[in-house]
């Protein structure tokens, strides 16, 4: 075999190699990225279609939850403080879309204060809001047995309504459910706290 | 039996990517919170007070802001001398004050409740660090260097907003002289 030839060879296997590596680097990165963004998936619970983590925030938090908090949920307090709950769907499974319409029916949560936030895919407040971002304790109107019904998306309305933004192409988005100052029998059972429903109601 | 040349380089790409993977989760955390202390410390630098306005659909640093919440903020650094913290707390609203760690980590709460006196006072240092603590001030250990101390306080009714945003504005973050 001549000399040029073998060093062509060498130079192939070469390549070849530094391409298997950089596809191995890559592969562990995307793999990561995808096992935290559901920053609940270590350890999590879920109370219907609510998913909260125990130890969001907490010093006992596993890596990959560590890197799902940082991702969709800086600065997030301990569950003894506060407890996070987050709906990506509705009762039939379905993803929540910005696009459609639905009622959140729910009971007064066993907590100091309360609040129901909507968020962007991007996990950022919706455009288009016009500052109906949220429903909380203080301002949430209940019936006679104080029960309440949150309406969530569509057109404007008056009451318990929060916005999904401006009408457009239609997105994914979430609910977290904010329990400040939680009472202890929902940080010691967080699977089995009762949560609002979310039932959708329409779609455009 | 000898492995074969292309045998030895997928088994080295197979360690390649669980190290990659396992960096990238350990990475992930501590770089959003780099990002996010400088982008505080940017304003008005580490070691100082900053009052965020209310969020809304345009505050874009911080992910899942409640809009029902007026933030201070300040991106402490202890490496080289204690930090001074102070706040008031307003009256018969939520209120807390909070750090975190370079990884993410609550490592401190307090809250409103639990700040029966009104005002909080605290000394934030680097794990170990001795110093002489002022007169009723209390002594907290933070596990890195640098990290980020936030105030909540709820906006129980829109009529008090100025009220509990002065109240906002005496917390204080400083090193201690």
């Amino acid at each position: 075999m001549a000399a040029g030839q073998r060093n062509g060879k060498h130079v192939r296997r070469a390549l070849g190699v530094i391409a298997l590596l950089v596809c191995a680097v890559l592969v562990g990165v995307v793999t990561a990225v995808l096992g935290v963004r559901n920053h609940f998936s270590s350890g999590g619970v879920q109370s219907g279609v609510w998913a909260t983590n125990v130890h969001i925030g907490s010093t006992g938090a596993s890596p990959y939850l560590r890197a799902g908090v940082a991702l969709g949920g800086l600065l997030a307090l301990n569950a003894s403080e506060t407890v996070y709950y987050t709906a990506t769907t509705d009762e039939s499974g379905a993803a929540l879309r910005t696009g459609c319409e639905y009622r959140v029916d729910g009971t007064e949560p066993n907590a100091r204060w309360w609040s129901i936030t909507a968020y962007g895919d991007d996990h950022f407040l919706i455009p288009g809001s016009n500052g109906r971002h949220s429903v909380d304790r203080a301002a949430v109107e209940r019936g006679a047995d104080g029960s309440f019904t949150v309406r969530v998306g569509g057109a404007p309305r008056a009451g318990n309504w929060i916005s999904t933004g401006s009408a457009g192409a239609s997105q994914p988005f979430s609910l977290t459910l904010r329990l400040y100052n939680p009472d202890a029998s929902i940080v010691n059972d967080l699977a089995g706290t009762p949560l609002p429903r979310i039932v959708r109601e329409k779609c455009s | 039996m000898r492995r074969s040349g292309w045998g030895r380089w997928l088994l080295l790409a197979v360690v390649v990517a669980v190290v990659a993977h396992a960096l990238t989760v350990w990475l992930l955390p501590r770089a959003v919170v780099r990002v996010a202390t400088n982008v505080m410390a940017e304003r008005e630098g580490f070691n100082r007070a900053v009052f965020p306005p209310r969020a809304d659909e345009t505050s874009r640093t911080i992910v899942r802001p409640s809009p029902d919440l007026l933030y201070a903020g300040c991106a402490f650094d202890v490496a080289s001398a204690p930090v001074r913290i102070r706040a008031v707390v307003p009256g018969d609203a939520y209120w807390s004050l909070s750090m975190f760690a370079a990884n993410t980590d609550n490592f401190f709460v307090v809250n409103d409740r639990q700040a029966a006196a009104g005002t909080v006072d605290l000394v934030l240092v680097a794990p170990g660090t001795k110093v002489a603590l002022p007169p009723g001030a209390t002594l907290v250990e933070a596990p890195s260097a640098r990290g980020i101390v936030l105030t909540r306080t709820l906006i129980a009714r829109e009529d008090r907003l100025a009220e509990l945003d002065e109240a906002r504005r005496r917390f204080t973050c400083a090193p201690l002289s």
